[in-house]
C-alpha cells in the first residue's frame, strides 16, 4: 500500500508528514523517558522483522498481491508509541533506500501503515482484550480481528487521501481499497497471530500487552 | 541485559534475514491492492520513488540474477532496518542516563523519571 508520488496532493503529503512527525516525535520524547536497556535491541529486532516481512507479497484474488504491514503487531509487542518509532523508521528506509513509495508521499506512507495501525488499531485491541475472557486465546483472536482492522482502516485512509487530493471521488476509491484490502487484512491477520503465539510460547514477558492484559483480570479494565 | 534476552534477539533477527535471503525471491510479483486501483484506474503516478534510492524496486544494480539481488538487498535492508532502530533506541536510553543531575538528588535517574523496564511507554503513576 505504499503511495507513489503524484497521487496525492502536496497539502494532503504535508498534513500527514506533520502528524507522523509530531507523533514520531511525542514518541521519542516519551521514549527518553520510559526505554530500557533491554527495549533497545527488541525495537531493531522486530523493524528488522517487519521490513523482511513486507517483501513477501502473497497473492490474493484478481490478479493482485498484499503484503504484511505488521504496525499492531509491533504496537503489541513494544506498545504504541514505540510502534510509530519502529514503522517510521522501516517505511522511511524503503522509502530513501529502496525507492518503495514515493518520497514526497513519506508522511502519507508512515501515517496510513505506520500510525493508523499502531495507534487506531492498538486502541481497538485493547477494547477487544477489555471485553473479552483474559485468556491467551482470546488474546489471541483480538490480535488478529484488530490486525485485520489496523489494514482495513489504514487503506481507507488511503482512499480518503486520494478523494481529498481529488484524485477521484471517495465513491470509487473507497469501496475498491477497502475491498481488495479486507482480503489482505487476513493474511496480516494470520501472520500477526502466528508471530505473537510464537513469541507468547517462548518469552511471553517481552510482549508488552500481555503483561496489561494480564494485569486487568486484578485492576478492573483501565489496567 | 541478560543473555536469554539476546539469544531471542538474535534468533528472531536470524530468522527475519532468513525470511529476506531465502522467501523474497519467491514473493509474489502481481501488483499490490493500491497498485493494481492504480492500474485499473489508469492513473498518472511518478515511477521509482526517491530517485537517489541506492537499490530502487529491492535490487542491487550489479547482480544480474533477480533472485539473487533481490535476497542481496533484503539482507541489507533487514540489516539497515535493526541497525538503525537500534542504535536510534540506544541513543535516546543514553540520553536519559546522562541527564543532568539536579543539585540535591539522592536518588538515581532512572527511578526520578519512574521508569519500569518493559512498561510499554507508560510511565508509573499515571
Amino acid at each position: 500500500m505504499h503511495i507513489p508520488d503524484g497521487l496525492v496532493s502536496n497539502s494532503v503529503n504535508a498534513a500527514t508528514f506533520a502528524a507522523s512527525f509530531g507523533v514520531c516525535g511525542l514518541a521519542l520524547l516519551r521514549a527518553k523517558k520510559t526505554l530500557g536497556e533491554k527495549e533497545a535491541p527488541l525495537l531493531g529486532v522486530t523493524a528488522a522483522f517487519i521490513f523482511a516481512a513486507q517483501m513477501l507479497n502473497f497473492p490474493i484474488a484478481g490478479g493482485t498481491s498484499g503484503h504484511f504491514l505488521g504496525s499492531l503487531l509491533a504496537a503489541i509487542l513494544l506498545g504504541p508509541l514505540n510502534a510509530c518509532l519502529v514503522m517510521a523508521v522501516v517505511i522511511g528506509m524503503q522509502c530513501v533506500g529502496f525507492g518503495d513509495g514515493g518520497w514526497l508521499a513519506l508522511g502519507s506512507n508512515i501515517f496510513n501503515m505506520g500510525l493508523v495501525g499502531a495507534i487506531a488499531g492498538y486502541a481497538i485491541f485493547r477494547g477487544i482484550v477489555a471485553v473479552l475472557p483474559k485468556n491467551r486465546g482470546c488474546f489471541l483472536a483480538a490480535s488478529a480481528l484488530a490486525s485485520w482492522l489496523a489494514v482495513v482502516l489504514a487503506s481507507a485512509c488511503c482512499a480518503v487521501e486520494l478523494a481529498v487530493s481529488g484524485t477521484l471521488p471517495l465513491r470509487v476509491t473507497l469501496p475498491a481499497m477497502v475491498g481488495v484490502h479486507a482480503l489482505i487484512g487476513v493474511g496480516e491477520a494470520i501472520i500477526t497471530t502466528a508471530v505473537l503465539s510464537t513469541v507468547l510460547a517462548v518469552r511471553p514477558d517481552l510482549v508488552c500487552a500481555w503483561p496489561a492484559a494480564a494485569r486487568m483480570e486484578g485492576a478492573g479494565a483501565n489496567g | 541485559m541478560d543473555k536469554k534476552t539476546w539469544t531471542f534477539v538474535f534468533c528472531a533477527l536470524a530468522a527475519a534475514l532468513a525470511l529476506s535471503a531465502f522467501v523474497s525471491p519467491f514473493a509474489s510479483q502481481l501488483p499490490d491492492g493500491l497498485d493494481k486501483f492504480i492500474e485499473e484506474q489508469k492513473l498518472q503516478v511518478a515511477e521509482g520513488g526517491w530517485p537517489h534510492a541506492p537499490f530502487p524496486d529491492y535490487k542491487v544494480g550489479v547482480i544480474k540474477s533477480e533472485g539473487l539481488s533481490t535476497a542481496v538487498s533484503g539482507i541489507i535492508g533487514t540489516l539497515a532496518v535493526f541497525g538503525l532502530s537500534f542504535g536510534l533506541a540506544r541513543l535516546v536510553f543514553r540520553l536519559r542516563r546522562f541527564r543532568v543531575p539536579v543539585s540535591g538528588d539522592t536518588i538515581p535517574i532512572a527511578a526520578q523519571s519512574g521508569h519500569v523496564p518493559g512498561n510499554c511507554g507508560r510511565i508509573k503513576g499515571r
